[in-house]
């Protein structure tokens, strides 16, 4: 192929179209891995398959009677457990209208040693009937080695 | 006995659509006339009788018909009345039943307003409506009928979610799916031109108010969601990135982008191919955002009990869309791709700038929402894709595109002179940036360079919006004012309101988002709250009884300069039936702030947790969104005559 002046002017365009979109991808790559959060299981924190201090997610039910608020500021703790094992859990803030004990609920934050849990945002099921997906999985899963027992 | 009638009423329409839709086949052996004709009553009858069924269903709700599963399940006998409507589409069957109301609805507004453009495409276009309600209504019919019966028959229902029972989304759900299904109509036409394998500028003209309508809607709905959230999820926040507002926000964001890619084929007559992807892409994005709500994949407070049968349903129906309508434009869409030369300074290059930034912002937001269905389905890890991500790609994409519109309004087609924007741009630059520096940096004192940024921009976007609004003033031959303002064209100030409802948008985000004051804390009875110049106290908390709830209701005094101004009363309301417990944020607005107050838990008999939060500009967000509407208003009603005398303008 000759490098006419129609050519190049063709490949500036096709350069420069690359360059865009590798551009934007990285960004968006870039975004997207220091952003992505990984869902863990309270057995996976005790199994220390979870990564301690570095923003995860965990899920599981909280306990009954375990809630204990604080009454001079916004400290809560509480457990939250699958059928297996339970975790302690730290949490300042307020809790979501539809928060309560032997509910399924999904928080985000940090371990802080295999069994404590340093919570920065908590979400609860939104409706009667609704469980998070990752939480309604999470149970099936443990209901099944639960009964094969 | 009404039930019964609902469904045969869908039913009905079912096979009237699957008539409709078989007229695209008769082509070559009926009359267009004949066709023309049939399909407009078609369309009529299919409207007609799903309007009837969606108001049997209504009429099922407010007799308190418990007969019906549906009704049994989102209603009781002491909602309110204006809640027993709203909760017809308050949850999964009801809200496809008014998805496939309005699909009709668009369907027979096709078919009265479109004398513009050829029978045969109006035909095609009615056929490929007819398929699509076709599959809506079996979907109804097969895996979410409301009319469905249970027995026994309940004494009464299990209530509406109290989430719902509020007056921002008894209009919240129409509005949106007005917008969201309105995106079939592009879609339409883009599979009718691609069968015909040619196009009439002219036919673009209309499309384009469609377009402008469905934008609109889409936008008007988003808005109303997002200030329902504001004051009804009682944590002060209105956008979270949830899937369900990306499902809604991604359809946006690509018929925004289609909007202004119709400019360009209009009136320059190139783009025509990738408005057509545009436009089934849009699409797709809609029904892909049904598909992520229905199917209950994402976590998500939209997400209603769910099917996962349903879910397979749609994507089934999502990937047949897609695939054909691909398939068709792979096929047929190299005749439709015509070349003409633009310079890097022209209208046609900015807008390609626009679209090319608003679809990878699109891409984007997509690739974050989806990336955790991806990752779990492959086994790789569940993950989830925080706010932070969105946050970031948003403002890493969109500023630069905000930056272009102000040069972009004052370039001309084909080529412009950079001395004609810099001389229309040079002062309004400098003045923003002093404008913008005082704001951020003396008045509110930031710390981000970011927010000087986002400042700038906006006040950019206003000012030269402003400016092109009023050079046009001062050019027009017409002495009296009023004839003046009514002189210029209504597409300036389509464009210009819209542009500057931007503005007013990321002026409320970044002063609310960056400037807040927020306050969450345990007070007890007597306790001061002090925030500037303004203190609050709290005075007690009273309970309220009410039909179907029972709400403690703080009593909150406001002071300023140690001047009694009003009080706040904040609920906590707990609803008889769910047994859920709601909070009522109770909010004080003006144009420069909003003061927001919320109770959280009550710790003892006189202590409770408490949010006030002091939210400067916040309104800004609000207001730029009604500009943004009455700008699509404009666009739509406007008169296009006068666009002669204004040629250097387009």
């Amino acid at each position: 192929m000759k490098i006419t002046k129609k050519n190049k002017k063709l490949i500036t365009k096709y350069l420069v179209l690359f360059f865009a979109l590798s551009s934007f991808s990285a960004i968006i790559i870039y975004a997207l891995s220091k952003n992505m959060v990984y869902f863990y299981t309270p057995t996976q924190a005790i199994n220390n398959e979870a990564p301690i201090n570095l923003s995860i997610r965990i899920g599981g039910m909280v306990k009954i009677n375990s809630v204990k608020k604080s009454s001079s500021d916004l400290n809560v703790t509480f457990i939250v457990h699958d059928l297996n094992h339970k975790i302690f859990v730290h949490y300042e803030g307020i809790l979501p209208d539809l928060f309560s004990e032997g509910q399924g609920i999904i928080m985000t934050g940090k371990l802080i040693n295999q069994n404590n849990f340093l919570a920065t945002e908590v979400l609860a099921k939104h409706d009667e009937n609704y469980m998070p997906p990752e939480v309604a999985d999470m149970m099936k899963k443990d209901s099944e080695v639960f009964y094969k027992k | 006995m009404i039930p019964e009638i609902g469904n045969i009423f869908l039913s009905i329409s079912a096979s009237i659509s699957l008539c409709l839709f078989s007229l695209i086949f008769i082509k070559r052996y009926v009359d267009i006339n004949f066709r023309y004709t049939l399909s407009k009553y078609l369309s009529i009858f299919i409207f007609f009788f799903i309007f009837v069924s969606f108001l049997l269903l209504s009429y099922a709700f407010l007799t308190d018909d418990f007969s019906l599963r549906y009704v049994a399940n989102n209603s009781n006998v002491s909602l309110e009345n204006v809640y027993k409507f709203s909760a017809v589409w308050g949850a999964h069957e009801g809200s496809i039943l008014l998805w496939v109301l309005v699909l009709s609805l668009w369907n027979f507004f096709i078919s009265i307003y479109s004398k513009t453009i050829p029978k045969s495409i109006v035909v095609d276009m009615l056929s490929i409506m007819g398929i699509l309600l076709l599959f809506f209504l079996l979907f109804i019919l097969f895996t979410s009928n409301p009319f469905d019966r249970i027995f026994p028959i309940p004494l009464n229902g299990r209530d509406l979610n109290p989430l719902l029972q509020d007056p921002g989304l008894i209009i919240h759900p129409p509005m949106l799916y007005i917008g969201y299904v309105g995106t079939s109509v592009p879609f339409v036409f883009a599979i009718a031109i691609l069968l015909k394998g040619n196009i009439n500028i002219s036919w673009i003209a209309w499309l384009r108010k469609w377009v402008i309508a469905t934008w609109l809607f889409l936008t008007f709905g988003i808005t109303l969601g997002s200030w329902w959230a504001y004051h009804e999820l009682g944590w002060g926040g209105w956008w979270f990135w949830d899937p369900v507002e990306n499902a809604s926000f991604m359809p946006w964001l690509a018929i925004t982008a289609l909007l202004h890619s119709l400019i360009v084929s209009e009136k320059r007559g190139i783009f025509i191919s990738w408005s057509i992807l545009l436009s089934i892409l849009t699409f797709s994005l809609s029904l892909l955002g049904t598909f992520l709500v229905r199917s209950g994949v994402l976590v998500s407070v939209h997400a209603f009990a769910n099917d996962p049968e349903r879910g397979l349903f749609i994507l089934l129906f999502l990937s047949v869309v897609i695939g054909l309508s691909l398939g068709l434009y792979y096929v047929k869409s190299p005749k439709l791709v015509f070349y003409k030369k633009y310079s890097i300074t022209s209208k046609e290059f900015m807008l390609l700038m626009n679209n090319l930034f608003l679809t990878i912002t699109t891409f984007a937001i997509l690739l974050g929402t989806l990336y955790p269905l991806i990752s779990s389905s492959l086994n790789i890890g569940k993950i989830s894709v925080g706010a932070p991500y969105f946050n970031f790609i948003f403002s890493a994409l969109m500023l630069p595109i905000i930056f272009l519109m102000s040069p972009a309004i004052f370039t001309s087609w084909k080529n412009t002179s950079y001395n004609k924007i810099q001389k229309k741009l040079f002062k309004i630059f400098f003045y923003s940036v002093i404008i913008s520096y005082i704001f951020a940096n003396i008045f509110f004192s930031t710390k981000f360079f970011i927010v000087n940024i986002a400042i700038f921009l906006a006040v950019f976007t206003v000012l030269s919006s402003l400016k092109r609004i009023i050079d046009i003033l001062n050019t027009t031959k017409q002495n009296f004012i009023i004839t003046k303002i009514i002189s210029v064209p209504s597409y300036v100030y389509a464009n210009s309101l819209a542009h500057i409802g931007i503005g007013f948008v990321i002026l409320g985000i970044t002063f609310s988002t960056y400037f807040s004051t927020q306050n969450e804390l345990v007070m007890n009875f007597g306790d001061k709250v002090n925030i500037k110049n303004i203190s609050i106290k709290f005075s007690g908390v009273k309970n309220i009884v009410s039909k179907n709830y029972i709400s403690q209701t703080g009593i909150f005094d406001y002071y300023e300069d140690k001047n009694y101004v009003l009080s706040f009363f904040p609920e906590k309301r707990s609803y008889n039936i769910q047994k859920n417990v709601m909070t009522e944020a109770a909010i004080s607005s003006n144009l420069f702030r909003d003061i927001y107050i919320a109770l959280g838990d009550k710790l003892s008999e006189n202590s409770w947790v408490v949010r006030i939060y002091y939210k400067p500009f916040i309104q800004l967000l609000w207001y730029g969104a009604a500009l943004m509407i009455l700008g699509g208003l404009f666009g739509i009603f406007g008169r296009y005559k006068s666009l002669k005398n204004f040629s250097d303008e387009l």
